[in-house]
C-alpha cells in the first residue's frame, strides 16, 4: 500500500514544497544557508553519495506480508500426521478457552507461533513492555483473556513494569516466556539464563514454570483455572525449549488430557440469604447510600444488575478502578461526577473494589458505614473497617440485593447527586474559561482547553457519545482529561495508569484498545471498526510512541494526543532544591509528530485550542476512512500547573472520574 | 451570696458527663479503625487530650476543655501565616459550614456549635464551642469538619504543594 506522509494543514510546518523531494529540498537548503566549508563538503559528499542510488526518497509502506499472513488460514495442530507440539497442545487449549488475542514480541517463538497458527488473533509490536500493556489494555475493555509473550531473559525482564502494572489492576492477563532448555540450567550456556518464577512472585496471581513436558496440557488448565476464577490476576507460564519443543502422537502421552468442563467450573460463590438480609436492612435505615462498583463488576458482566439494583432503591453509583463505564455518566444516579455529594453518604457498598483504600483515600465522611462484596472472605476488612462483609461474586451479589430491595425513591438525594453534577460541571466551565485565557496569554494550548476540546468532539458533536473508546493515561494531562471525559457504556474509558502508576505504556494501551474495537470483542462489539483515541504526555511518549508503527502496519486506527509540556509531570519537585530541575525537563517543543510521521502515521502539531478540535477532526476523518492513525503533539509549558496560572493542576476527588489509585 | 454547693456538684456531675460523652465517641472512632494509635489522657484540671493518627497518616491532638465546653484540634494545619490568602480562605471555608446553602446533613448548626479558627505563630487549630450542652452533635461536627477540610479545602484549592511541605505526601 503506498502511503505519504500526512499533512499537517499547520502554517508553522516546514514541509517540503509540492512536487519536491525531502532530500532536494534539504540540499537546496544547506547550500543556500552557506553552510561551512567542511561540513558543507561532507554534507554535499552524502548527498551526492544518496544521489548515485538513483532514487528519491523510498516511502514507508506495509510490506504484502503482514495482510497476507495476518488472514491466511489457521493450521492448528493435530494429533495427525507427526503429533502435536507441546507448543500446539498450549494453543489448542488457549483456543478453546477463547483467549481472545496475543500481543508480543518475537522470541518464545514456538508458543506464539502455534498460538498464531491456532486461528487466534495475533500482533507482534516493538517492545516487550508496550506488547505487555497492549493485552492488559483488551483486556480491561473487553472483560475477555488476552495473552502477551517475550523472549527469555531480557524479553521477559523488558514486561515487568507492565506486568507489575497488570498485577495491581487485577488484570487476568496471560504472561507467557520461553526460557533456556532445562538441559543448560545453571551453566550460562548460550544467552539468556533467567529464573522467572521468583521475579513475578510479587506481581501475579498464579504462576509455572513448566518442566515436564507431558503435563503442557494440565498446567494449560491451572492457568486457566486461575485466570477465570475469583479475584483476576495475571497467570505467568515459562516453557524450556524441552516443553514446548516435546512432541506427542497422542492424547493417551498428556496427563489429565480433559476439557474445560471437566478442569474447571463456571460455579461462583453466592451470597448467604441472611446477609442480604442484612444489607437491605442497612440500606433501608441510609438516607444517602452509594454503590462504588469496581472492575469486578465489569468483569463478570454485572453492569445490568448493578443498574437494577441501583435504580429499585434510587442507590447512586460512583465507579472505580482501572476502567469506567459500567455505570453510564449520563445516568441520573451517576455519582463519579458528583465529588460534593461523596461527603454525604451515610452507607456505602463496595462491589468489585479489588484495590481497598484506606481511611481518608475515598472521601467519605468518617460516620459512614461500610458493606463489602467481595468474592474471597481473605480480603474483607482490609484497609477500610466494616459493618458487614458478604463473600460473593458481583453478578448473583447484585442480583440478589435487585430482587430483595423494595422500590424506594430518595428525592432528596437525588437531588443533592444532581446539584453535585451540576456544580462539578460549573467549575469545568470555570477552569475551561482560564485555560481559554492562559492559551490566549501564553500561545500555547493550555491542558483544560485540550480536555474540553476532546469531551466536545467526543459527545457533543457528531459522533454518538456512547462510540468512542478512550484510554487517558499520562499524568499532569490526565488530572484534566479525568475531569472532561465521559464513560456512557461497559468498556469506554480505561484509567492507564493506575494504582501502580506506570508512566509510559499509553500508545501500547491504546493499540490494545484499538484492536479490540477493529475485532469488536465483548461490550466493544456495537462500535467495531471505529477510531480509537489514546491521551498521554511527552513523559510517556518516550516509553511507547515505536508502536506507531504497529498500530500504522495493522491499520488499527487510533488517534494519540501528546499533552507536550516539556517536562515530566513532577518538575516541581526539582525546583525546590539545589542542581535538580535539570533531571525533570526535556529539550522544549519536540516534535513528537514528526516521530509518529516517520513511522508510517499522520502528525498534527497544535499551540491553540482552535488548531486543536481542527486536528481532531482531520484526524478523526482519515481514521474513519483510510485505517490511518494520528498523533497530535500539543504543545503546552510546564508551568501551567503552577499557581501561576490557576487553578493549576486540580486535585481530583475519589472515587469518581478523578480517581487513579483505586 | 456563697454558691449553692448543690449547684457546684451537679457542674460537676454535668462536666463528668460530658468527659465520658467526648471520650466515648472519640473511642467509638478508634474501635472503629477511623482513628489509629489512639490515646485518652486527663490532666485532671478539667481537661482531657485525645491523641491519634488520623489523615494523611497525621498525628492530631484534640484537646476537650469543660469548662469552655470547646473541642480544639490543636495546631492541626502548621505554617499557614496569619492573615495570608491560605488563613483568609481557610477562615472563610470553616465559616461557610454552618451556611444554610449546606445540606443540613452537612452544615454545622450555629445554635448549636460554634467554629473558629485560632492562628498563633503560624499554627492554626480548629476550636469548636458546644452550646446547649450538646456534646456528640460537637464531636460528630468537630471530626467531620477536620475531614472536611482535609479532604476538601486542602485537596480542591491550590494547596497541593502545602501538603507535600507539611505532610509528607508524594507529588503524585
Amino acid at each position: 500500500m503506498k502511503r505519504t506522509n500526512g499533512k499537517t494543514g499547520n502554517e508553522k510546518e516546514t514541509s517540503a514544497p509540492q512536487g519536491v523531494s525531502r532530500r532536494e529540498f534539504l540540499k537546496q537548503s544547506a547550500l543556500g544557508a552557506g553552510v561551512a566549508a567542511v561540513a558543507l563538503g561532507s554534507a554535499k559528499t552524502a548527498l551526492a553519495a544518496d544521489d548515485a542510488k538513483g532514487s528519491d526518497e523510498l516511502e514507508i509502506r506495509i510490506p504484502e506480508e503482514i495482510p497476507r499472513t495476518q488472514t491466511e488460514p489457521a493450521k492448528p495442530g493435530s494429533f495427525e500426521d507427526n503429533g502435536m507440539t507441546g507448543a500446539q497442545v498450549f494453543a489448542r487449549a488457549c483456543r478453546e478457552e477463547g483467549l481472545a488475542a496475543l500481543f508480543c514480541c518475537p522470541g518464545n517463538y514456538t508458543i506464539i507461533n502455534a498460538i498464531a497458527a491456532e486461528g487466534i488473533p495475533s500482533f507482534g509490536g516493538r517492545t516487550e513492555d508496550a506488547m505487555c500493556a497492549a493485552a492488559d489494555g483488551f483486556i480491561r475493555l473487553t472483560g475477555e483473556i488476552a495473552a502477551t509473550s517475550g523472549t527469555e531473559g531480557p524479553g521477559f525482564t523488558n514486561m515487568i513494569m507492565q506486568i507489575s502494572a497488570a498485577n495491581a489492576c487485577r488484570t487476568p492477563l496471560l504472561v507467557l516466556a520461553s526460557n533456556v532448555r532445562l538441559t543448560n540450567e545453571d551453566r550460562e550456556s548460550g544467552i539468556q539464563m533467567q529464573l522467572q518464577q521468583p521475579i513475578t512472585s510479587v506481581m501475579k496471581k498464579w504462576g509455572k514454570r513448566l518442566i515436564t513436558a507431558n503435563r503442557v496440557h494440565e498446567y494449560a488448565g491451572y492457568a486457566f483455572r486461575a485466570l477465570k476464577t475469583g479475584v483476576p490476576g495475571p497467570v505467568h507460564l515459562d516453557f524450556p525449549g524441552e516443553v514446548a519443543s516435546a512432541r506427542f502422537k497422542d492424547a493417551s502421552e498428556l496427563t489429565m488430557y480433559w476439557d474445560k468442563t471437566k478442569y474447571r467450573t463456571e460455579s461462583v460463590p453466592n451470597p448467604a440469604p441472611k446477609e442480604i438480609t442484612a444489607a437491605v436492612d442497612m440500606i433501608q435505615k441510609a438516607e444517602r447510600p452509594m454503590i462504588v462498583a469496581g472492575s469486578g463488576v465489569f468483569y463478570r458482566k454485572a453492569w445490568d444488575a448493578l443498574k437494577l439494583a441501583a435504580e429499585k432503591n434510587d442507590i447512586a453509583v460512583a465507579e472505580s478502578g482501572p476502567c469506567r463505564g459500567h455505570f453510564s455518566d449520563g445516568h441520573r444516579l451517576a455519582a463519579s461526577t458528583a465529588p460534593n455529594a461523596l461527603m454525604s453518604v451515610d452507607l456505602v457498598i463496595f462491589i468489585g473494589q479489588y484495590s481497598m483504600p484506606n481511611v481518608g483515600e475515598y472521601r467519605f465522611n468518617p460516620d459512614v458505614k461500610a458493606i463489602r462484596i467481595h468474592p474471597e472472605a481473605i480480603d474483607l476488612g482490609r484497609n477500610w473497617p466494616l459493618d458487614l462483609g458478604i463473600v460473593s461474586e458481583e453478578k448473583v451479589a447484585l442480583e440478589a440485593l435487585a430482587d430483595a430491595l423494595p422500590q424506594r425513591s430518595r428525592d432528596a438525594w437525588t437531588a443533592e447527586l444532581a446539584a453535585a453534577r451540576k456544580s462539578f460541571e460549573d467549575q469545568n466551565d470555570e477552569y475551561y474559561q482560564l485555560g481559554l485565557k492562559h492559551s490566549a496569554d501564553t500561545g500555547l494550548i493550555h491542558p483544560a482547553c485540550i480536555a474540553r476540546g476532546l469531551s466536545d468532539f467526543l459527545y457533543k458533536g457528531d459522533i454518538p457519545k456512547e462510540q468512542s473508546t478512550f484510554v487517558q493515561g499520562g499524568w499532569t494531562g490526565s488530572h484534566w482529561t479525568r475531569r472532561y471525559i465521559r464513560a456512557y457504556r461497559p468498556g469506554q474509558v480505561l484509567n492507564g495508569p493506575y494504582q501502580y502508576y506506570s508512566i509510559g505504556p499509553d500508545f501500547g494501551y491504546t493499540f490494545g484498545a484499538g484492536a479490540a474495537v477493529q475485532m469488536g470483542v465483548g461490550p466493544q462489539a456495537p462500535y467495531k471498526g471505529a477510531p480509537v483515541f489514546g491521551f498521554t504526555g511527552d513523559a510517556g511518549a518516550g516509553y511507547s510512541i515505536m508502536e506507531m508503527d504497529t498500530m500504522s502496519k495493522y491499520k488499527i486506527p487510533a488517534i494519540m494526543i501528546v499533552y507536550n509540556n516539556n517536562a515530566w509531570g513532577v518538575w516541581g519537585s526539582g525546583s525546590r532544591t539545589a542542581r535538580s530541575q535539570h533531571m525533570y525537563l526535556f529539550q522544549e517543543n519536540i516534535r513528537y509528530d514528526k516521530i509518529a510521521e516517520g513511522l508510517g502515521a499522520r502528525g498534527e502539531y497544535v499551540t491553540s485550542p482552535e488548531e486543536f478540535t481542527a486536528a481532531l477532526k482531520r484526524s478523526y476523518e482519515v481514521a474513519s476512512a483510510d485505517g490511518v492513525s494520528t498523533l497530535i503533539n500539543c504543545q503546552s509549558k510546564k508551568e501551567f500547573t503552577t499557581r501561576q496560572y490557576p487553578p493549576g493542576t486540580p486535585r481530583n476527588a475519589s472515587p469518581g472520574v478523578g480517581a487513579y489509585s483505586h | 451570696m456563697d454558691k449553692d454547693p448543690a449547684e457546684g456538684g451537679r457542674e460537676h456531675e454535668l462536666a463528668t458527663k460530658a468527659s465520658k460523652i467526648v471520650s466515648d465517641r472519640l473511642k467509638a472512632y478508634a474501635d472503629r479503625g477511623i482513628f489509629r494509635s489512639y490515646n485518652a489522657e486527663s490532666s485532671g484540671n478539667g481537661k482531657a487530650t485525645f491523641k491519634f493518627v488520623w489523615l494523611n497518616d497525621a498525628a492530631m491532638r484534640l484537646v476537650f476543655d469543660e469548662k469552655q465546653k470547646s473541642l480544639t484540634f490543636k495546631d492541626l494545619l502548621p505554617n499557614i501565616p496569619a492573615r495570608s490568602s491560605m488563613d483568609k480562605e481557610l477562615r472563610a471555608f470553616v465559616a461557610a459550614r454552618s451556611s444554610e446553602a449546606l445540606p443540613e446533613h452537612r452544615r454545622s448548626d450555629a445554635k448549636r456549635a460554634e467554629v473558629k479558627c485560632v492562628n498563633r505563630g503560624g499554627n492554626v487549630s480548629i476550636v469548636l464551642k458546644v452550646k446547649k450542652g450538646e456534646f456528640a452533635y460537637g464531636v460528630q461536627k468537630a471530626v467531620n469538619l477536620i475531614n472536611e477540610i482535609m479532604l476538601g479545602f486542602l485537596v480542591d484549592g491550590p494547596y497541593y504543594e502545602y501538603m507535600i511541605e507539611n505532610f509528607d505526601i508524594g507529588e503524585e
